[in-house]
Formats: structure tokens, C-alpha cells, sequence
């Protein structure tokens, strides 16, 4: 479902269908001062009820000041933060001169609770009708943590920074409290945005953005985004802005000394991306794209139209493909965060898990290989790896939960990103490559500038592929389902009496967990050939009966290993011949490296 | 006379490769036993050439983790049982290169001698076993820490710093080991008393023996990789498994050739070096 007020707002603007009134738009004016690390200034936002109900309030996140000092949520919830907080590292947004429509607000009509203002209004906002608001703020901005900051290059990336109006989704106001595993949400709104920088600083952000005046001391930057979430930019004196241009958007590379020499691979993983998810879920609607090399406190952070990656300059972009992964996830994260804005806070999967998906399908088509471990010739696969790390978890937590309800970094990185890409996959494998891949592009296109939840979702697959998904999403999204599938016996027998040479193959199957997906028995054939039977996966064992022409050589549940979520692969296979030649290989490859670090201690 | 020290240099290093070998069987074979029941039907077998795949791998652990956790404790326990028989045989094998004919002493060549021999220092080498953990702790710290300092120039020379600690390390225990059987004292104190006494002055050709002793091995052991990974970029088949087993067994024969060459020239740096100190002493 598209909510009213944007349903009703629709124009199409060539290909891409924009809401032509948004809930809110903002002017803000503000100077950076880089010695104290201060930003300071003044915004104006006009605001339109959204629901189809009067609001007595409007709610406000103050991001920054959940490090203002250790007692705050986010602190409490982590460790590693609230001991930089502890040392001094913080951070704080306040707010002065807070007028509604002109008139100040009184200090008895504003209520703050952690990270959030609520303010009373006069009389009730009727919806779709506007209100004015304008207020003073000062921004003490810390060095990198928790996706802001300045950095080392003394660069900054300054994002989720000024007083923001809560998100409504489905006409219910989204007021959470910033906590340590919780990112973001809000409505689309549009902004005009004016910075002033030292005069040596380069400036990129979200939307289009130019240079307007400058001096000796300071320069003047103008910005306008419309039909975004957030508004973000990054400044610095570190840094050398690559231009270029692919499918009509301008992109900027602001890369800092570290990041120059991966300018190169930084441009083609981005363009390859931006192409990649154009292609597969709609055309990238904005006219800049910025990736920014900047240390936002974690290796990779998406904000509207601009990302930060961490160019370490260990040599891990040289090797692994951590670069490419990272630009290719953020990338996707314009899409599923950016464009289909779901809530990050409650539905964290719907953005971290659907990043994930495209992320690996965007490398797995980009290079052989990229993302892995090279072990002197032994190429591990980096994603491989992630999968082992999901399943030996044994799925603790459903994928489909509020953010702040995991309690640990680990168990909601591993549900959200690990295990709902590999949901994701299964749930492709369940309906068929070219289907889902139908089903993605319905969902995003139906979706493109709203705010759907996991039943929006369902709908949109449901819909596009006339298939019940109602059960898979129960298993695996809501709830905590695994799978094993497993072959437990092949027989065969000659039939007798029959003028031509028959035999009878008995294969016994068995489901092994809880988690309940349709399997494919493959049953091949002394003579080459292969019989191939869907089994619904729902018994608990199921005996099959084949009539062959030839004796069988092995049977094998999902031969080809295209759902990921079967915790046991060895067992989906049984042959009729023994692998004791290949077994032994391996155990004389094993002997030799206990032998060889033995040898070498003599 | 040179042949027959080449000859038991030979049997030594054939006789250190058996040694080692015995060891990752015994240690591993709980796990294989394992392995086989479960993998022997499986088409998950067809993917452990040329290396046993990761999914194979996380399968296992992830479906075993109480299994796994059994045959590391039964390596750990295997390998201490193991270790004192090996150190015991060790013994021998120095013996067997260090004793010449002609030095009056005993003859490795009468079984009753060897195993006498064996049973005499074997106190003391395991004493050099466990002495030898701290050993390599300090070189691979050392080596890391100088390898940091040059590693600005490159990676390469960064390896070789380390290598070379290590190397030092690994010729510091050797010297013990043949200083308890020349001299049939197995207390690490007389160890160290007799290196303070000798090696000062033959550190230089130490350090160019050992390293060039290590630097040929180490050049015939890359060759031969090159040969196994080159074999292992090919298809499975029995032929070249057979192949790519000879190749490895190539390798630790090799590296063992190196200790058994380096073993038998510190003994000859040590003596000489003995002889010029009692000559020094002499003339003092
Ligand atoms: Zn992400």
C-alpha cells in the first residue's frame, strides 16, 4: 500500500512517478567552524500533516545527542561508544529561539525524552494542512563514531545532524529513541541548504549542490534535494573530487590520499553497480552520486545520494574485494533505504537484508571471485564464510524484528544482513530465478519514493507471482525456521518378467528441522540420464519409486545447492558407489601439513 | 668417508620424514574415521580436490561442533603421547649424524649403543622441547618487530627478517640438542655455558651456513609447490593424486634433508669452534 496523502499526490514526471507535495520541506543556513568543531545556524521547515488524523504534536529527533554524555540509550546499549563518550568525545544538538508560525514556543510546550523533542502545538495540525517552524541550532560535532564525525584527514562527514521530524508510516508517528543497533527513518522531504566552509574545504551532499560565494576565509555552498530522506554532505580539506558521468548521473569520487589509488576501482564498481540496480529494480532517479572516502565509525555508511567507505589503505581493497563490497552494498542501499524507505528502526531486513542480497549479486556478476580470501592459490570465498557464520547460529533470532530488540551487535548483524540475504536467496530459489527476479522489480517500482513494511512486501510477491507466501514468511521471516533436507536410502532392484530389462529404484527422504521447502530429488542414472522429481518438503519422510531403464547412481535433494539456508549439504546426496579414493587424497593433504610444520621444528 | 656421511644424512632425513609422517597420521586419524563415514556416499566428496571446499568444511563443523571438539582434544592428546616417543627417536637420529667412525666414540652402528644413546638424552631433548616453545615465541616476536622496521622497504625483506629469527631460533635449539649428546650432560645450564664459550666466535659462519642450507632448501621446496599447485589445478584423478602425495612427501623430505645438512654442520662449527676456544685456553 502507497499511503493516502502520496497516493494521492502522484505526477509523472517522465519514467519516475514523484509525490508532488511532501510532508516536509526544509531551509537551513549554517556555518562550520573548524576549530571548535562547532556547526551553528538557523532552519525553517514547513510542515504538512501527513495522516489522515489532527496531530497535537510534532516530534523531532536530536540524533547527536545520544553521545551528549554516557547515561544516553545508545550509550548504555554500547560499550565501546560510551567509553569515547566517556573520554571526552562528544557530541550534542541545541536548540534555541523555537518559533511555530512566528510565534516563540514556551519552554512548557516542548518535552525532550533521550533523543526526542516533542512539541505541543497551539491547536491541532488538521491533515494536509502546513505549519511553520524555525528554530536556532548548534551542532558540537565529534571525532568519527557511530556515522558522523570528523576524521583524521580532518574531513567531516556530517549526517543525521539537525533537529528531524519524525517519519509516519501508515499514518503512525515512528518516534524511536536512537539506539546502538538502530538506524533510521522519516519521511521524503525536500531541502535547500546552505553551508558555509573554510574557504580550503571541498564540499559534496545529498541532492545538487554548487559553490555560490567565496572569500580569502570563507566559501558559501548551496544544495537542493527534493523527494529525499535526509540530507547529508561531507567537507574537508583532504580531499580530491573525481568527476565522471554514467547513465545520465554525475558522480563525484572524494577520495583522500589513502582512497587516490583505488580511483580506478572505486569508478568501476560504481558504475557497475548503479547500472546493475537501475537495471534490476528502476533507473537511479537523481542527478549526483557521491562516494566518499571518509572514516564514518564503520566501514560503510549509506545516506541519500552520498556514501562513505573507509579506505583503509591496509591493502584489503587491493586484495579481498572489501572496497567493491562495500560500494556495492551502500549503492544498493540507495534503493532499499533511500527510495523503497522502509523503516530502519522496526523492519531493519528490509534494508540490511536486501542490501546483502543485491550486494553479493552485484559482485557475484562483477568479477570471478573478487570477494575472497587468497591463500596461496586457495580462494575462500569472503561470502562462504558469512554463510557458515549465519548457519552455525542456528537461527537464535527471526530476520523480521525491531532493531533495538536484538541484544547484541553480532545477533542483529547476523539476523538482519547475514541471515536474510541467505532468506532472500532461498526465497528465490523457492520461486524461480526470472519470477522473483519479476517479484523484485513489482515491489520496488510499487514501492519507489514510499515506506512499505514486511506485509507490503508479501503483498507485492504474492501479487506478481500468484504463489502463497503466507508459510514461507511465517518460517523464515517472523520466525526462526532452519532447513535439512536429507537423503537416507537407494535402493534398486531388477524387475522381473518384464521382456525388456527394468529396475525398481527406492529412494527414502527425510526432512531433517522444521523449516518446510519444496526439494528437487534428482535420481541419475548409470546410463547418463536423470530423473528429476519435486517433493513438497512437508512430510517428515517420503519414500519415492522410480521405474528405470539403467541402474541408479546416486539420488540428491537441491543438486545444484541453490538454497542456502540447508544447514547440512553433505547429506543431500547419496551415491551408490564409495568415495574412498577421493577421501584419501584429502587425508594424505591433511597428514602433510601437520608433517610439514613438524618437519620444520626439528 | 664422505660418502658414508652423505649416506647417513640421507637415512636421517628419510628417517625425520617417517617421523613426521607417523605424527599427522596418528594425530589426525580419529578425525578421518570420522570423515569417512560420513563423507564415503556423499557427493559432498567430489569437492575436496584441490582443497576440501569451505561449504564442505562449514557443514562439518556447523553439524559437529561436539565431534570436532572431540578429535581436538584427541589430537592434542595423541600428539603428547607422541611427542616423547619422537623425541626419543630424535635423539638417535642426531646421534646418528653427529658420530663419525673416527671420533672414538660410539658407533650408531651397534643397535645396543643407539638405543643407549636414545635413552641417555632424551631428558634433555624434551627439556629442549618445551625450552624451545619460548624460543620461538621470542624469535617470531623479535622478527616481527625488526621485520616491521624493514618491512617499509618491502614485503619481501619483511618475510625474510622473520624467517631469519626464526631460522637463528631454530639453529639455538638444534646447538643444544647436539651439545647434550656430544657432551652426554643433558642440563640446559651446561647448554648454554658451552654456547657462551663457542659460538661468539663462529657466529658469523653459523648465521651463513644455516641461512644458505635454508635459503637452497627453501628454493627446492617452492619448486616442488609450484609442481603440486600445478597438479592441483588439474581435474581429480588416481594418477595424479599418486603425483601430487609424491610431491609432498618430496617437500618434507626436502625441508627435513636441510635440518638433517644444518644439524651436521653446526656439530662440525661446534667442534671446530670447541677446539679453537681449548687452543685459546691453551695459549692463555
Ligand atoms: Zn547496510
Amino acid at each position: 500500500m502507497i499511503p493516502a496523502f502520496m497516493a494521492a499526490c502522484w505526477i509523472n514526471a517522465g519514467l519516475i512517478a514523484l509525490p508532488a507535495v511532501l510532508p516536509a520541506s526544509y531551509e537551513i543556513r549554517v556555518q562550520l567552524n573548524d576549530s571548535s568543531r562547532t556547526l551553528a545556524g538557523s532552519q525553517q521547515i514547513r510542515f504538512i500533516n501527513p495522516t489522515s488524523q489532527p496531530l497535537e504534536s510534532i516530534c523531532f529527533h536530536l540524533y547527536p545527542n545520544a553521545f551528549k554524555d554516557t547515561s544516553t540509550v545508545f550509550c548504555r546499549e554500547n560499550p565501546r561508544t560510551k567509553s569515547k563518550v566517556a573520554s571526552g568525545n562528544i557530541a550534542r544538538l541545541d536548540l534555541s529561539e523555537i518559533k511555530l508560525n512566528g510565534i516563540k514556543v514556551q519552554p512548557d510546550n516542548i518535552e525532550i525524552s533521550g533523543t526526542l523533542l516533542y512539541m505541543g502545538l497551539p491547536a491541532p495540525l488538521k491533515p494536509g494542512r502546513s505549519i511553520d517552524i524555525s528554530m536556532n541550532f548548534e551542532l558540537l560535532i565529534p571525532a568519527a563514531m557511530e556515522r558522523f564525525g570528523y576524521d583524521s584527514n580532518g574531513n567531516y562527514i556530517i549526517s543525521h545532524w539537525y533537529p528531524i521530524i519524525c517519519g509516519y508510516q501508515k499514518g503512525e508517528l515512528i518516534d524511536r529513541e536512537y539506539h546502538s543497533n538502530s538506524e533510521f527513518f522519516s519521511n521524503f522531504s525536500k531541502y535547500d541548504v546552505t553551508v558555509a566552509l573554510p574557504a580550503d574545504f571541498k564540499f559534496g551532499s545529498t541532492g545538487e549542490f554548487e559553490q555560490i560565494s567565496s572569500n580569502d576565509s570563507v566559501a558559501v555552498w548551496h544544495a537542493a534535494a527534493d523527494t529525499v530522506i535526509d540530507f547529508a554532505f561531507v567537507c574537508g580539506p583532504r580531499f580530491t573530487v573525481f568527476e565522471t558521468d554514467t547513465l545520465g548521473i554525475r558522480l563525484y569520487y572524494m577520495l583522500t590520499p589513502n582512497g587516490v589509488p583505488f580511483y580506478q576501482k572505486t569508478d568501476s564498481i560504481t558504475k557497475y553497480s548503479l547500472a546493475y540496480l537501475s537495471d534490476r529494480l528502476f533507473q537511479y532517479p537523481y542527478k549526483n552520486y557521491i562516494v566518499a572516502d571518509i572514516n564514518s565509525g564503520s566501514q560503510g555508511l549509506e545516506l541519500p545520494g552520498l556514501v562513505a567507505v573507509v579506505y583503509s589503505g591496509s591493502g584489503l581493497e587491493r586484495t579481498a574485494g572489501i572496497l567493491e563490497v562495500t560500494i556495492a552494498h551502500e549503492t544498493a542501499h540507495q534503493w532499499f533505504y533511500g527510495m523503497i524507505a522502509t523503516n530502519e528502526t522496526d523492519d531493519p531486513w528490509l534494508d540490511e537484508g536486501f542490501a546483502s542480497y543485491y550486494e553479493d549479486k552485484i559482485i557475484e556478476s562483477f568479477g570471478e571471485d573478487i570477494y575472497s580470501i587468497n591463500l596461496a592459490g586457495w580462494k575462500i570465498p569472503i561470502s562462504s564464510l558469512e554463510r557458515n557464520a549465519v548457519l552455525q547460529d542456528k537461527a537464535s533470532f527471526p530476520i523480521d524484528m525491531p532493531s533495538w530488540e536484538y541484544p547484541s551487535w553480532g545477533s542483529y548483524s547476523g539476523a538482519v544482513y547475514g541471515r536474510a540475504r541467505l532468506v532472500l536467496e532461498s526465497l528465490e530459489y523457492f520461486l524461480g530465478q526470472d519470477s522473483f527476479d519479476k517479484a523484485m522489480k513489482d515491489y520496488a517500482v510499487a514501492y519507489r519514493f514510499g515506506h512499505p513494511d514486511s506485509d507490503d512486501l508479501r503483498d507485492v510477491l504474492e501479487a506478481s507471482t500468484e504463489r502463497e507466501l503466507l508459510d514461507f514468511f511465517n518460517m523464515f521471516v517472523k520466525g526462526t525456521a532452519r532447513i535439512d533436507y536429507s537423503v537416507e536410502s537407494l535402493e534398486f532392484r531388477e524387475i522381473t518378467g518384464d521382456s525388456i530389462l527394468s529396475y525398481l529404484v527406492t529412494v527414502h527422504v527425510k526432512r531433517e528441522l522444521d523449516g518446510k521447502l519444496p526439494q528437487v530429488l534428482s535420481v541419475g542414472l548409470a546410463d547418463g540420464a536423470r530423473i528429476d522429481t519435486l517433493w513438497d518438503g512437508r512430510a517428515k519422510f517420503r519414500e519415492f519409486e522410480f521405474r528405470t531403464g539403467s541402474i541408479p547412481e546416486f539420488a540428491a535433494l537441491d543438486m545444484v545447492q541453490a538454497c542456502p539456508l540447508d544447514e547440512n549439504m553433505i547429506n543431500n546426496s547419496l551415491y551408490r558407489e564409495n568415495w574412498t579414493g577421493r577421501i584419501m587424497a584429502f587425508e594424505w593433504d591433511s597428514i602433510f601439513i601437520i608433517e610439514l610444520l613438524a618437519s620444520l621444528l626439528l | 668417508m664422505r660418502k658414508i656421511l652423505k649416506n647417513k644424512i640421507l637415512i636421517a632425513s628419510f628417517l625425520f620424514t617417517f617421523l613426521d609422517l607417523l605424527q599427522g597420521f596418528l594425530v589426525l586419524a580419529p578425525f578421518f574415521i570420522f570423515l569417512r563415514t560420513f563423507l564415503e556416499k556423499s557427493g559432498a566428496a567430489l569437492k575436496l580436490w584441490p582443497f576440501m571446499s569451505v561449504d564442505v568444511l562449514g557443514d562439518i563443523v556447523i553439524n559437529n561442533s561436539g565431534a570436532i571438539g572431540m578429535f581436538l582434544i584427541s589430537a592434542v592428546v595423541i600428539y603428547v603421547v607422541y611427542i616423547p616417543l619422537k623425541t626419543l627417536a630424535a635423539g638417535a637420529i642426531y646421534g646418528l649424524i653427529i658420530f663419525r667412525n673416527d671420533d672414538g666414540r660410539i658407533s650408531p652402528a651397534n643397535a645396543g649403543d643407539f638405543l643407549r644413546l636414545s635413552t641417555d638424552v632424551w631428558i634433555g631433548f624434551i627439556k629442549v622441547a618445551v625450552f624451545g616453545v619460548i624460543v620461538y615465541l621470542v624469535a617470531l616476536f623479535l622478527g616481527i618487530s625488526f621485520g616491521e622496521i624493514f618491512g617499509r622497504f618491502s614485503k619481501l625483506l619483511r618475510l625474510a627478517v622473520v624467517f631469519i629469527f626464526l631460522l637463528a631460533g631454530s639453529t639455538l635449539l638444534q646447538i643444544l640438542r647436539i651439545n647434550i649428546i656430544s657432551s652426554g650432560d643433558i642440563s640446559l645450564r651446561t647448554g648454554f655455558k658451552s654456547i657462551l664459550r663457542i659460538v661468539p666466535g663462529s657466529l658469523v659462519r653459523l648465521l651463513i651456513g644455516n641461512i644458505s642450507v635454508a635459503a637452497a632448501g627453501l628454493a627446492v621446496v617452492l619448486i616442488l609447490f609450484i609442481g603440486l599447485k600445478g597438479i592441483k589445478n588439474m581435474d581429480w584423478n588416481p594418477a595424479r593424486v599418486l603425483v601430487s602425495i609424491v610431491l609432498q612427501q618430496m617437500i618434507v623430505f626436502v625441508v627435513c634433508l636441510g635440518q638433517s645438512i644444518r644439524i651436521n654442520f653446526n656439530y662440525s662449527v661446534m667442534k671446530r669452534g670447541e677446539d679453537d676456544a681449548l687452543g685459546r685456553a691453551e695459549l692463555g
